[in-house]
């Protein structure tokens, strides 16, 4: 390559950026991580008012408890709940509300308190009548999901997706704090050893 | 004092529209020929940098979750696209500023990208060549017209396209599904081999590991795969094809091809006198000035609804309807696989404890070849055409589990051998599925859009409920329990094969382009890409449409030599 080749490769190079500014990219700075900032010591929810925070944080430690590992009170759900809730269409975030009144409702008429003040027994109690799928129906009339279980099983669709997308939850599916990497090896048994039974 | 040349002050030998799969092959072969080439973009550049595939979704404002998002509200059609998330939804197009029409009760979703590569960012890399099944389908069933060329035509460009993009996958000579060059395979894992055999054994129907577009060893300068598994937000090895990093980077290289990116194609212009395209005139995105850009040769790369929209755009003198239009077919025969059926169950004789988050995943999965309509003995009463499966067999995390505590989080560890496949069916082209220009609708730049006008039909559903029951009765066959079946028809632009609009053809009465894709009108205008499909097959259309790209290419500069145009 000449050097009026070099210049022109080089001068056509720049003109590409000097007419077509490489704007607008969303570049995510190193060690950017938005979950940093629910862990700051000052945290006030943007949403939910106090009392709707204390049961959401007793719901989603009941129903992902610390075991050998943390559960869901120590991954901060209810901090992230909060704020993707209060990003959500109004009509995501009346269902959630519902749901978490429906909750200290049922505490109230059971034991007479919101969930939040319930003993570790009395939750489990609880959640037992709505966590197992159960139907309603009456003669003539389709089969209706229990309204309990419905408002279970939306509240844990949250609170386990959350939990599972926080670093605990990560942890827990086994991320070493790197990306997935290596060689995918596949079946590696002999025919017929890959059968269990 | 300007110390470069203006790119719009010259007279390049080839304009090339749209920077994705075809549009890089364009740019790479015609450049790389010796011709002066510049390559326009709609969207910005794009940079490594930008690559999310490590980033762990914590990391995340809202971890991509449900609706929660400001950028969601500009993006309500792209949303319904697996790969648009909050890691990358910036290469996807705001739907505010890029609307289009459909008419009441005929949705079509339309998933685009407007960045250098477009969709070769995200695609899903899949790599399948069609077979005479599909280029002489008419003459086998009667319905619709043959491609112009046929697969032996097309063979040594698919032999081209693949070695140099690095096709993952296994050879099974099955007729319906020719094989390629291919690098070494993929592994399955267990219950794919096991589906693998079963369905073998029963139906004599070719399961084989999908073909794809992901390197599983270095191949011409680039890494091997270190699975990751989320190759749709990009590749800091460059292991999937993508062609910002491959043929875009040929091309540049060669110092013949200059790329304007944020440059919006309008329409192309014309040279009464001669019949013959003098140039495209486009919107600067960034300071929405109306520029021209000359050229010898026109070439249309941009997506088939997009290079239609261009052409249906430039109407001038003979051209009262739009480029290459007097045959009144231009916009006519849009398709796009019809997809919505499969079934899934679980495989509860293997293993069930799920791979750790941090262990290899393959971005790929397993493939069942068409079975339908592939001989006489192979003939259905209720339709014609066939489909194919995409699908996979794995232990997964089971976050679905019933209960609460710590049984709960046991169980979300136990996890479930699953096995599932979706179909994507042949779209017939029917020429009252099409695509027109609004009268009163412009994007933000004011170019006038494209109202589209598309559903699948009776075949199409037939083909759906068909693939809904084999897909069980081959579960069943692999022993697979708690099966669950779909038998729905998505919506027309969910499989994100669009194809058609601009069809290719021997009579310009009935075609647009020659098989070579130029127009039969203009002779210096060509429509590369998805445009000029005649039928759509069943596979993933894109190793075609490069295929199709290159031989188009090698014929354009042949010409161009011998100065025929």
């Amino acid at each position: 390559m000449n050097r009026r080749e070099l210049l022109r490769k080089s001068l056509l190079a720049m003109g590409v950026v000097a007419v077509n500014p490489h704007a607008g990219a969303r570049i995510f700075s190193a060690g950017e991580d938005a979950s940093l900032e629910l862990e700051r010591a000052d945290w006030t929810p943007v949403f939910l008012n106090a009392q709707q925070s204390e049961t959401l944080t007793a719901l989603s430690d009941a129903i992902i408890p610390a075991t050998d590992t943390p559960g869901a009170k120590a991954a901060l759900v209810n901090r992230f709940l909060d704020l993707v809730i209060a990003a959500e269409s109004e009509k995501v975030q009346k269902e959630f509300l519902d749901s978490l009144v429906w909750f200290d409702a049922a505490a109230t008429e059971h034991y007479k308190t919101t969930f939040d003040k319930l003993t570790d027994e009395e939750k489990t109690n609880l959640l037992n009548l709505v966590a197992w799928p159960r139907f309603q129906s009456s003669w003539g009339q389709p089969e209706a999901p229990f309204t309990g279980y419905q408002h279970f099983s939306r509240l844990k669709a949250w609170i386990s997706g959350a939990y599972y997308s926080s670093p605990i939850g990560l942890k827990e599916q086994g991320w070493d704090g790197w990306a997935a990497r290596g060689t995918f090896t596949g079946c590696e048994h002999q025919p017929g050893e890959h059968k269990a039974t | 004092m300007m110390f470069f040349e203006d790119p719009l002050t010259r007279t390049y030998d080839a304009i090339v529209v749209g920077s994705g799969a075809t549009g890089g092959w364009a740019a790479k072969q015609l450049a790389e020929a010796g011709l002066e080439v510049a390559l326009l973009e709609a969207g910005r550049n794009v940079s490594p940098r930008e690559f999310t595939e490590h980033k762990p979704v914590f990391q995340l404002k809202y971890r991509d979750m449900a609706g929660a998002g400001e950028w969601r509200k500009r993006r309500s059609v792209q949303v319904q696209c697996y790969a648009c998330t909050e890691y990358n939804y910036d290469w996807f197009v705001d739907d505010v500023d890029n609307p289009y029409s459909t008419p009441a009760g005929k949705p079509f979703t339309w998933q685009r990208m407007r960045i250098v590569g477009g969709r070769t960012l995200c695609w899903g890399r899949q790599s399948y060549r069609l077979s005479d099944l599909d280029f002489k389908a008419a003459s086998l069933d009667g319905y619709g017209k043959d491609w112009p060329i046929s697969y032996k035509d097309l063979a040594p460009y698919y032999d081209r396209v693949e070695d140099y993009v690095g096709i993952s996958g296994a050879a099974e000579n099955d007729d319906a599904l020719p094989d390629g060059h291919f690098l070494p395979p993929m592994k399955m894992t267990c219950g794919e081999i096991h589906f693998r055999e079963a369905v073998a054994k029963q139906f004599g129907r070719t399961v084989t590991i999908g073909r794809t577009a992901i390197l599983t060893e270095t191949h011409n300068g680039r890494s091997a795969c270190h699975y990751c598994g989320t190759c749709e937000r990009g590749c800091i090895s460059f292991s999937y094809f993508s062609s910002p990093f491959t043929t875009v980077k040929d091309a540049l290289n060669t110092g013949r091809c200059v790329l304007l990116t944020n440059a919006i194609a309008a329409q192309i212009e014309m040279d009464p006198a001669t019949n013959l395209a003098k140039g495209v005139t486009f919107v600067d995105g960034t300071t929405r000035q109306t520029k021209t850009i000359r050229g010898k040769a026109v070439i249309l790369c941009a997506q088939a609804m997009e290079s239609t929209r261009i052409l249906l755009n430039s109407t001038s003198g003979s051209h009262v309807a739009g480029l290459g239009n007097s045959s009144g077919l231009l916009g006519r025969g849009l398709m796009d696989h019809v997809t919505g059926a499969g079934a899934s169950g679980e495989l509860p004789q293997f293993k069930v404890a799920p791979d750790a988050y941090s262990a290899p995943h393959r971005a790929n999965g397993i493939y069942i070849v068409r079975y339908r309509n592939t001989s006489k003995a192979t003939r259905q009463p209720n339709f014609i055409r066939g489909y194919g499966f995409q699908g996979g067999a794995d232990a997964e995390f089971d976050f679905e589990a019933e209960g609460f505590g710590a049984a709960y989080k046991r169980a979300v560890q136990a996890g479930k051998y699953r096995i599932g496949m979706g179909a994507f069916g042949e779209s017939l082209a029917r020429d009252d599925n099409f695509v027109s220009i609004d009268p009163t609708l412009k994007d933000a730049w004011g170019i006038p859009a494209l109202h589209i006008s598309m559903t699948h039909g009776d075949n199409e559903k037939a083909l759906m409920d068909d693939a809904a029951a084999t897909a069980a009765e081959m579960l069943e066959a692999a022993g697979a329990t708690n099966i669950k079946i779909g038998a729905t028809v998505a919506e027309p632009g969910m499989a994100i094969h669009e194809l058609g609009t601009a069809r290719m053809g021997n009579d310009p009465k009935t075609s647009v382009t020659d098989s070579y894709c130029q127009l039969h009108d203009v002779r210096n205008v060509f429509a590369m890409d998805g445009a000029c499909f005649v039928s759509s097959g069943c596979q993933n259309p894109t190793l075609t449409m490069m295929a199709i790209t290159v031989r188009a290419c090698d014929r354009l500069i042949d010409r161009l030599k011998r100065q025929e145009i």
